[in-house]
């Protein structure tokens, strides 16, 4: 019945082999681009690594670039102990998670909001988002200081410096770090999706909470793990506000500890070689950084094509 | 009909309490928490503080008028110049990372082996261009904040140094030596690049990924080409995060602390405490900034695509 023709099949397997140089032309290019970008980023990295396992021999000698001569343990073993890596990352870990699922919570609540309801001072509370991106806290970081020691109305005041409460409840009124991103973003993509995803939950006799918790959270689901990942990791490295609000003593998480405890002058007294030390404050760093990695390596693959599953026949 | 129409008016005006409802958290955060400093920040940059003579006490706010603002524009040349300069680099920086992180995120959302690690990989420098990695990056540079002269590029201090391929192009009479200089700026704007567009990538990516596959499919069954493809659907369906990318990467390159003119503010209220000063300095170049992310919003609401 349906038989191909000889010309119609040489024609095929002709746009074939052109479909295919076009292809793997293509991604030699795109792996060239990927390559040399990433070598970008990486370079210093891998420096940063490569010092860690370097002698003190090797750091200060100018022949010894890309990998140490003398492989030790000892910067690191030295960089674990005296930043307390255990329990300094513990509190990171409670308060970033804390911290993250809540803007992820608030800042779609709020984006939703804004970008499905007709209110009054929409516009309004609109410009407010974006004018929280726009003033940088660190500005008014005295005022916030401030605000925060003597929290209260009046008389009334108690000291929350030193405690998780200036975080839980900045989180909790969307004006976090960086928030204003968050909610931006959720608006955004709330204002890209489909009217017709909650008229017809609507339709179905759903209210208005029950279509946002059963048809237009799964459908956020990409922007949920994307806010929460930039949430959790800046939280985790967080230094100015955990400097501000939490000050050393009470509580130590893992960039206060970065900063804090390694010292050119160790607490015995005892005095550390200053490049010692810049390679004890790198590997440092590179500790907190990589269960981020770890952590962005398991959730990018949660990042998924096509979520328009529920509810909507196009 | 009137019924109806009322039922409908009930329905809409459920809609709006609803609405309330859902921003209440950001409507407390702006009265109780936001506005409150905004205000105070607004209050200093008219008034003279004058510092509490008993210890404990709290500063108290003389008016000062506008005296604060006559000071930027008349005597303060140098900080007219560097708020010029600064906005002028920080535009092009813009327009950089804005093209360079869509199209890597175009890149990063094909199918290719490694793609994990590549995406793993572009994610570094979000983590490292924020908070403490950046501050211990900069350690040196801590010291010298002081003096707005000795403000060294970051981003050019952690670039690859390519000496050797510069020289190579400059010794060899191949190239023009202004050839060259160009691509040498460009390889160093590229780590800017690079390093400055960590978060635009992931959240082009994440808007990417929402794209139901659906759509192309039915446009590959219709007979469109992957160029039409693009244009007809990728980009309209990502505009909304592309005006979400470009206003945060405009405020991003404005108003970051290695922005020369935040440098310059934060030192004047950390370390010479010139708060008022510091406070009407910062009311002027926000409003820059503010004027233009509203050019941003204005385009946006012609080129940007809602389903809704």
């Amino acid at each position: 019945m349906f038989t191909r023709s000889n010309t119609a099949r040489r024609r095929l397997s002709g746009a074939s082999l052109a479909n295919r140089t076009k292809k793997i032309s293509w991604s030699l290019v795109r792996g060239v681009i990927l390559f040399g970008l990433c070598f970008e980023i990486v370079y210093p990295f891998f420096v940063k690594i490569m010092q860690t396992f370097m002698t003190k021999e090797d750091l200060v000698d100018p022949t010894i670039k890309l990998y140490p001569l003398h492989w030790t343990l000892s910067t690191l073993r030295q960089t674990f102990t005296e930043i307390e890596f255990v329990p300094a990352a513990f509190n990171s870990l409670i308060l970033s998670l804390t911290v993250s699922v809540l803007q992820m919570m608030i800042c779609t609540l709020v984006g939703y909001g804004l970008a499905r309801f007709k209110f009054r001072g929409r516009n309004l509370l609109f410009f407010m988002v974006i004018l929280t991106l726009i003033i940088p806290p660190q500005l008014y970081s005295i005022t916030q200081y401030l605000y925060f020691y003597y929290f209260g109305v009046g008389q009334h005041t108690v000291n929350l410096i030193g405690t998780y409460w200036p975080f839980l409840l900045l989180s909790l009124t969307g004006m976090g770090m960086k928030n204003g991103l968050y909610i931006f973003l959720m608006r955004q993509f709330f204002r890209g999706l489909p009217k017709e995803l909650e008229d017809a939950a609507y339709i179905d006799g759903c209210g208005i909470f029950g279509t946002y918790l059963r048809v237009i959270l799964p459908n956020a689901r990409n922007m949920l793990i994307t806010v929460f990942v930039l949430s959790f990791s800046w939280q985790w490295t967080d230094y100015f506000f955990s400097s501000m609000l939490l000050g050393a003593q009470q509580v130590t998480n893992l960039p206060l500890a970065i900063i804090n405890n390694i010292q050119l002058i160790r607490t015995g007294g005892e005095r550390v070689d200053p490049i010692l030390y810049a390679v004890e404050r790198n590997t440092a760093c590179l500790l907190a950084i990589i269960p981020l990695l770890i952590l962005f390596a398991f959730l990018q693959k949660k990042l998924i094509n096509g979520i328009e599953r529920s509810g909507l026949v196009e | 009909m009137a019924a109806r129409a009322k039922k409908i008016r009930s329905l809409e005006r459920k809609k709006s309490y609803a609405g309330y409802f859902f921003v209440l958290p950001f409507i407390i955060g702006v009265c109780f928490v936001f506005l409150p400093m905004i205000i105070e920040m607004i209050r200093l940059s008219f008034s003279t503080m004058i510092k509490p003579t008993v210890a404990g006490q709290s500063y108290t706010l003389d008016f000062a008028g506008l005296t604060y603002y006559k000071v930027f524009f008349t005597k303060d040349a140098w900080f007219l110049q560097l708020t010029w300069t600064t906005a002028l680099n920080s535009l092009i920086d813009f327009i950089c990372i804005l093209f360079f992180s869509f199209f890597i995120a175009v890149l990063l959302n094909q199918e290719f082996r490694g793609r994990s690690l590549a995406r793993v990989l572009f994610f570094i420098p979000v983590v490292v261009m924020t908070g403490v990695i950046a501050q211990v990056d900069s350690g040196s540079l801590a010291n010298s904040i002081g003096s707005v002269d000795s403000i060294v590029d970051v981003g050019a201090q952690t670039a690859v140094s390519l000496p050797t391929v510069a020289d190579l192009l400059q010794g060899s009479n191949v190239l023009d030596s202004r050839l060259v200089s160009v691509i040498t700026a460009v390889i160093t704007r590229m780590s800017v690049m690079v390093n400055g567009s960590g978060v635009q990538i992931l959240l082009f990516l994440a808007g990417l990924q929402a794209i139901s596959p659906a759509v192309y499919e039915a446009a590959s069954i219709e007979g469109c080409s992957g160029w039409e493809t693009f244009w007809k659907i990728t980009l309209p369906m990502m505009s909304p995060i592309i005006l979400l990318n470009a206003v945060y990467t405009a405020i991003e390159c404005f108003t970051n602390t290695n922005n020369t003119v935040i440098r310059a503010l934060l030192n004047m209220v950390n370390n010479q405490h010139k708060y008022s000063e510091a406070a009407a300095r910062a009311v002027i170049y926000l409003l820059i900034v503010a004027v233009v992310v509203g050019i941003i919003f204005l385009l946006g609401k012609k080129l940007v695509f809602y389903r809704e």
